[in-house]
C-alpha cells in the first residue's frame, strides 16, 4: 500500500518551500532582517563576546562598531554614551578596553567635543587605567576632540600632570594635548614647567618637547617660558633630547629661534665628532645640521601673508 | 756464513736512483712526469660540509713495482706551516691518503705530499722452524755477485736487475708535491628591520583651521617612495663571530593640511609650498630620534649569529601620537655553508607595515590591514599587536 503524505507534513513542506523561495530572491549577502542594529545593541553584543582584551580578538567587530559610531546620527551616539561610560567602570578588562575603543571612535567624529563633554570624567578615569592600551587610547580620545577640545579638558590635564603615581609617558603626551588647548594659560605653563623639572626618562622628555614644538606659532605665539624648556632641551646631555629640541625650536617659529640663537650657533659650529660610536657620531652630525637649518630661519625674509 | 757474506755485500751497494716525481699540482692533481714514481696532491673545499679535503698519491710504474712499494706522507698545513693533519701509508702499486679537516673560512690551507718508493729487499721465510728474513730475489743477487744469470722464468721478480741492498738508504725519495687554496671569505648578512606606511598618505580627521574651516592633517606615507618610518640594519658574519655597520634610523615625517593633496589623489611637488605652520599644503616636518633603537648582536653557537632589534618611535609632528613598537629577533645559521638560513621571531604593533630583509631579500612582511585613523590609533595604542611568532628556518643567501 503506497504511503500518502500526512496533512501536517504537507504544511511543513509548504513552509519550507516559501522560505527557500524568499531566500532565492533575496540579494546575495542581504539578511532578511536588514534593519541596522541600534548602536547600543551592537556595543552590548561586542561586550558579550568578551574579546576586546584578547590580542587575537576579532578586529572585524571592533572596526564595525567604530564605523557605526562614526556613521551614526549624533542622537543615537548621544543615547549610547551611557553604555560606553558604564563599560569604562566595568570590572572586566575586556569590557573596559571595548569602552576605550568606543570612546576613541567617538572622539574622531566632527562633533565629538559636544558628545563627550558630559563624559570627560570617564575618559579621565581611563587615563589612570592599569592597562597601557586603555591609557594610550584615552590620551588620543581626550586630546583629539573635535572641532577642538572644550575648556573642560584643561583642569583634567592639569590635575593629571601634577600626579606622580601615573604613567609618566602618557603624562608627557598630555603636555602636547593641553598646550594645544591652552598654550597661553599660566597654570598650564606652570604645570608643564613643573613636569619638565621632574626626573624624566629620555622618551618622556622627547615627547614633551614634541608637544611644545607643535604649538602652532601663527595661532598662538609660543610663550617664552615654554621656549625656555626647548632651550634647556638644546643643552641636554641626552643626544635624543637635543636631536628633538633642535628640530622643535625651528618648528616653534622664528622668534623662538632668535631666543635660542647663541646655543644654536654653538651647536652649528660643533666640529665633526671624532669620539663615540658610529651611531652617536652620526646623530651629533645631524644635530649640527639641524641647528644650521634652524638658523637659516633668521636669515629668511618675513613670510608673505597669504592673500 | 753465507748470510754474513750476503749482508756484507749488501752494505756496499746502493739503490738505483732512476725514479723521480714532480709536483703533482693541486686541485685537479696533475700527475707528474715520472720514469718510475708519480706523486700528486690535491686539495679542495667542501662548502656543503665545511671541510678541507686533501688527497696525496704515490704511484709506481709497473716496471718497478716488483722491487718497490709506494709510500706517501700526506699533510695539511696552515699558513705558518704547522701540520693540522697528517698520515703516512705504504701500499702496493699505488698509495693514496685522503685527509679531511674542518675548515675555517677566509683561511689558507696547503696540502703537502711526500712520495717514496720503499725497496722490497727481504721477506719473511719459514726456515728450520723459524721465521727468518731472507733476501728475496735470487736472480738479482746472483747478478750482483757477478753471475750473469738469466732465465725464462715466468715470474717477473726473477728477471733482474733490481735493488740489491737493504736499509733506509735504499728507499727512493722524490720531491714533495704541494697545493694550496684559500677558503672563501666568511659570508656576510645584512639584516634589516623596517617599518613603513605602505600608502601615499594617511589622514587624521581634523587638525587645524584654515580660514575658519577645519582642515584634516595629512601625513606623508612611504608608499612608492622607498622611505621608511623606522629602520635598523646590521651586518653579521656568523662564521667569524663579527658584526658591523649597525645603523638605526628614522624617516622624515611630513604633515600637510588644507588643499592637499594638490592633485586630488597623491602628495606631489605641488604640495610643497615650504611654508610651515599655516595649515595650508605642506605644514611641518620632523624626524624622530633613533638613538634608543638597539640591535644586541650575539653569537650563541658556532656558525650562528643573532640580532635582537628592539625599538619604539613616535611621529614627532603628531601632537600625541603613540609609538610604533617592535621586538624582532633574527638568527642566521651557516652551519651548512651552502644553505644558510634565517629564523625570525617577531612581535610588533599592527601598524604600519613591518618588514625584515636579509641581504636585500624580504624574509618577513606584515602588511597593515587598514590605514584609517581609528585603525592606526588602536594599533599604536597596542591593541591587536602581532606576535610573538616565530617563522623559519628560511633559506637566505650570504654575500
Amino acid at each position: 500500500m503506497p504511503a500518502t503524505p500526512k496533512p501536517g507534513r504537507r504544511a511543513i513542506w509548504l513552509l519550507l518551500l516559501i522560505f527557500f523561495s524568499v531566500q532565492a530572491f533575496a540579494q546575495p549577502g542581504e539578511k532578511l532582517t536588514s534593519s541596522p542594529r541600534p548602536l547600543a545593541e551592537e556595543f552590548q553584543q561586542m561586550l558579550r563576546q568578551r574579546s576586546c582584551a584578547d590580542d587575537s580578538y576579532n578586529d572585524h567587530d571592533v572596526k564595525q562598531i567604530s564605523d557605526s559610531i562614526l556613521k551614526s546620527q549624533a542622537a543615537e551616539v548621544q543615547v549610547t554614551m551611557p553604555e560606553f561610560s558604564s563599560a569604562v567602570k566595568d570590572s572586566r578588562l575586556d569590557a573596559r578596553i571595548c569602552a576605550a575603543v568606543a570612546l576613541f571612535a567617538v572622539s574622531a567624529r566632527p562633533d565629538s567635543a559636544t558628545l563627550l563633554r558630559d563624559h570627560l570624567p570617564d575618559v579621565a578615569r581611563e587615563l589612570n587605567s592599569p592597562d597601557q592600551r586603555i591609557r594610550s587610547l584615552a590620551l588620543m580620545t581626550l586630546g583629539g576632540l573635535q572641532p577642538a577640545p572644550p575648556p573642560e579638558v584643561v583642569p583634567i590635564w592639569l590635575a593629571y600632570l601634577k600626579r606622580t603615581d601615573v604613567d609618566e609617558y602618557v603624562q608627557a603626551g598630555a603636555v602636547g594635548a593641553v598646550i594645544r588647548v591652552a598654550a597661553g594659560d599660566k597654570s598650564v605653563i606652570t604645570a608643564v614647567q613643573g613636569f619638565w623639572r621632574r626626573q624624566l626618562t629620555e622618551q618622556s622628555r622627547v615627547r614633551v618637547l614634541n608637544g611644545l614644538a607643535n604649538i602652532r606659532s601663527r595661532e598662538v605665539p609660543a610663550d617664552s617660558r615654554l621656549v625656555e624648556i626647548m632651550i634647556e632641551g638644546l643643552q641636554s646631555e641626552d643626544r635624543a633630547v637635543r636631536f628633538t629640541a633642535v628640530q622643535g625650536i625651528a618648528r616653534m617659529g622664528k622668534e623662538p629661534v632668535r631666543l635660542a640663537e647663541p646655543i644654536l650657533r654653538k651647536l652649528a659650529e660643533e666640529a665633526e665628532p671624532t669620539q663615540g660610536d658610529d651611531v652617536s657620531r652620526r646623530t651629533e652630525a645631524e644635530i649640527r645640521d639641524f641647528a644650521r637649518q634652524a638658523l637659516k630661519l633668521l636669515e629668511s625674509a618675513p613670510q608673505r601673508p597669504r592673500s | 756464513m753465507k748470510k754474513a757474506a750476503i749482508s756484507a755485500l749488501l752494505l756496499l751497494l746502493l739503490a738505483p736512483t732512476h725514479v723521480s716525481a714532480q709536483d703533482g699540482g693541486g686541485g685537479g692533481g696533475t700527475p707528474g712526469d715520472s720514469s718510475g714514481i708519480t706523486g700528486s696532491t690535491t686539495i679542495s673545499f667542501d662548502a656543503n660540509n665545511n671541510k678541507i679535503i686533501a688527497t696525496c698519491t704515490t704511484q709506481l710504474d709497473l716496471d718497478i713495482q716488483e722491487y718497490y712499494r709506494p709510500n706517501v706522507r700526506c699533510s695539511i698545513l696552515d699558513d705558518n706551516g704547522n701540520a693540522l693533519a697528517g698520515q703516512t701509508l705504504t701500499g702496493w702499486g699505488t698509495a693514496t691518503v685522503t685527509l679531511q679537516i674542518d675548515a675555517q673560512l677566509d683561511t689558507n690551507y696547503t696540502a703537502q705530499g711526500r712520495h717514496y718508493a720503499e725497496a722490497i729487499m727481504s721477506e719473511p721465510v719459514w726456515q728450520n722452524g723459524h721465521w727468518v728474513t731472507m733476501y728475496n730475489d735470487l736472480v738479482n743477487f746472483l747478478y750482483i755477485m757477478g753471475f750473469n744469470f738469466t732465465c725464462n722464468c715466468p715470474i717477473v721478480r726473477n728477471q733482474g736487475p733490481g735493488p740489491a741492498v737493504q736499509g733506509n738508504v735504499d728507499n727512493l725519495y722524490t720531491n714533495q708535491t704541494r697545493k694550496s687554496l684559500r677558503t672563501p671569505p666568511a659570508p656576510q648578512f645584512d639584516v634589516e628591520y623596517a617599518s613603513f606606511i605602505a600608502v601615499d598618505h594617511v589622514t587624521v580627521p581634523s587638525y587645524c583651521f584654515f580660514q575658519g574651516q577645519l582642515a584634516p592633517a595629512i601625513y606623508k606615507g612611504d608608499g612608492g617612495r622607498g622611505t621608511v618610518r623606522t629602520r635598523e640594519v646590521i651586518t653579521l658574519a656568523p662564521d667569524t663571530g663579527n658584526w658591523s655597520n649597525f645603523q638605526p634610523g628614522t624617516g622624515l615625517s611630513d604633515r600637510y593640511a588644507w588643499g592637499s593633496p594638490a592633485n586630488g589623489s597623491t602628495l606631489s611637488a605641488a604640495d610643497e609650498d615650504h611654508v610651515p605652520n599655516d595649515c595650508y599644503f605642506w605644514d611641518a616636518q620632523g624626524q624622530a630620534p633613533s638613538g634608543g633603537f638597539t640591535a644586541d648582536p650575539t653569537f650563541p653557537a658556532a656558525h650562528r649569529a643573532q640580532v635582537h632589534f628592539v625599538g619604539a618611535a613616535s611621529d614627532p609632528i603628531q601632537v600625541f601620537s603613540n609609538d610604533i613598537d617592535w621586538d624582532v629577533t633574527v638568527v642566521i645559521n651557516t652551519t651548512t655553508p651552502a644553505n644558510p638560513t634565517a629564523t625570525i621571531t617577531y612581535s610588533h604593533d599592527c601598524y604600519p607595515d613591518h618588514q625584515v630583509k636579509v641581504n636585500g631579500t624580504v624574509v618577513y612582511h606584515f602588511a597593515a590591514p587598514d590605514h584609517d585613523y581609528l585603525s592606526i590609533g588602536r594599533c599604536l595604542a597596542g591593541l591587536n599587536s602581532v606576535g610573538p611568532t616565530q617563522i623559519g628556518p628560511l633559506a637566505v643567501t650570504g654575500r
